[in-house]
């Protein structure tokens, strides 16, 4: 049940907010735009209450494809509609579109210098170890809910799958969810 | 098969098979496109998943630059296009749906089996980019970087710049 209050704060925000807040955020967010979203969406603009926030985002952790843009979807969807999505979704990407691009010719013709090339490196170790520390986050948040023994064989069972089998994912993503259907039968009969 | 087919076919399954977003299925375009279909070599797959990440903006932009290798403009839009939609429009469909059916036990399941998908593909993803390159210092700085965040001491844009300053002094 959505609140009175939430439908009224929603119901005001216009598309060209939604795009210019979104743009904001987004040009915020190096390595990451999620907190991003919370600073802006939650204590900003005051969009969202964090209960709210939250809920939203849980719901993108089941969903697959790319948390940020699907908030961005819902979000500008239950402001206006498909024209608030798509504000919505326009803004997080349109101008980091084209700065990614501008890097991407910029890299072409000076990245060959050993120290671009260093600075890549430092950058690929640097995300090795967010995308790690995103997986351990991810486990603490959840882990109260957690059978440990059941998460735990789904877990390795993604990365055998992925890393040792190098199944193709669609493949995997079947193979373990059946087997976690299968699990909790077990556990629950 | 032209290129922007490829493209459009691949990005359209993995936006709905990633779970946890391109973080998570970086390993899946790792396995697709240096390894399966041989369109990217390692170097460069590599190369341009550190300047996506370099970039601001969500980290979905790593497939506008996949695109914009393999195919220019046409490429880079086709590849963030594919790999948006499909799971957005799927998002918002669940949106409306969730309202209704949140404390189904249904859902609860698929919350209780994605979750677990989510962190095996980040870990997939982990390994992939410390195959790259083995060296003690990568290791470090990985396990710095686990740290700074844990411990909030710099936000990821600051550990970031940091890291490649390392590099760019060579220490890494």
């Amino acid at each position: 049940m959505k609140a009175e209050s939430e439908e009224k704060i929603i119901e005001q925000i216009t598309l060209l907010e939604l795009f210019v807040t979104f743009s904001q955020l987004s040009l915020c967010g190096f390595g990451g735009v999620g907190p991003w979203i919370y600073r802006f969406i939650v204590e900003k603009k005051q969009w969202l209450s964090a209960a709210e926030f939250t809920e939203l985002l849980s719901l993108g952790q089941v969903l697959p494809g790319a948390n940020v843009t699907n908030f961005a979807g819902m979000f500008g969807y239950r402001v206006k509609g498909i024209s608030g999505a798509i504000c919505a979704i326009l803004g997080l990407l349109f101008f980091p579109f084209f700065i990614v691009i501008a890097i991407g010719i910029f890299y072409e013709r000076h990245g060959q210098v050993a120290q671009v090339q260093g600075a890549l490196r430092g950058i690929l170790s640097v995300s090795a170890g967010m995308i790690v520390f995103a997986g351990i986050k991810l486990s603490i948040e959840q882990i109260k809910n957690w059978n440990k023994f059941y998460h735990i064989i789904l877990i390795f069972l993604t990365l055998f799958s992925v890393i040792i089998l190098k199944l193709p994912l669609p493949i995997t993503v079947l193979l373990v969810f059946f087997t976690g259907l299968f699990l909790d039968r077990v556990e629950f009969k | 098969m032209s290129i922007l087919l490829i493209l459009f076919i691949q990005f359209f399954i993995l936006s709905l098979t990633s779970f946890g977003g391109v973080s998570a299925s970086m390993s899946e375009m790792y396995r697709l496109f240096v390894v399966s279909l041989h369109l990217i070599d390692h170097k460069k797959f590599m190369e341009l998943y550190a300047l996506s990440q370099s970039a601001p903006g969500p980290n979905l932009l790593f497939v506008v630059l996949l695109g914009w290798n393999l195919n220019g403009l046409s490429g880079a839009i086709i590849s963030l296009f594919s790999m948006m939609i499909p799971s957005t429009v799927l998002s918002i469909f669940f949106d409306k749906l969730m309202v209704k059916y949140k404390e189904n036990s249904w859902v609860k399941l698929c919350k209780k089996i994605f979750v677990p998908i989510t962190i095996g593909l980040f870990c997939a993803s982990g390994v992939v980019l410390l195959k790259n390159s083995i060296h003690i210092s990568t290791l470090l700085v990985a396990l710095l970087t686990i740290f700074l965040l844990w411990r909030k001491i710099l936000s990821p844009i600051w550990i970031i710049l940091g890291g490649a300053i390392l590099g760019f002094i060579g220490l890494v």
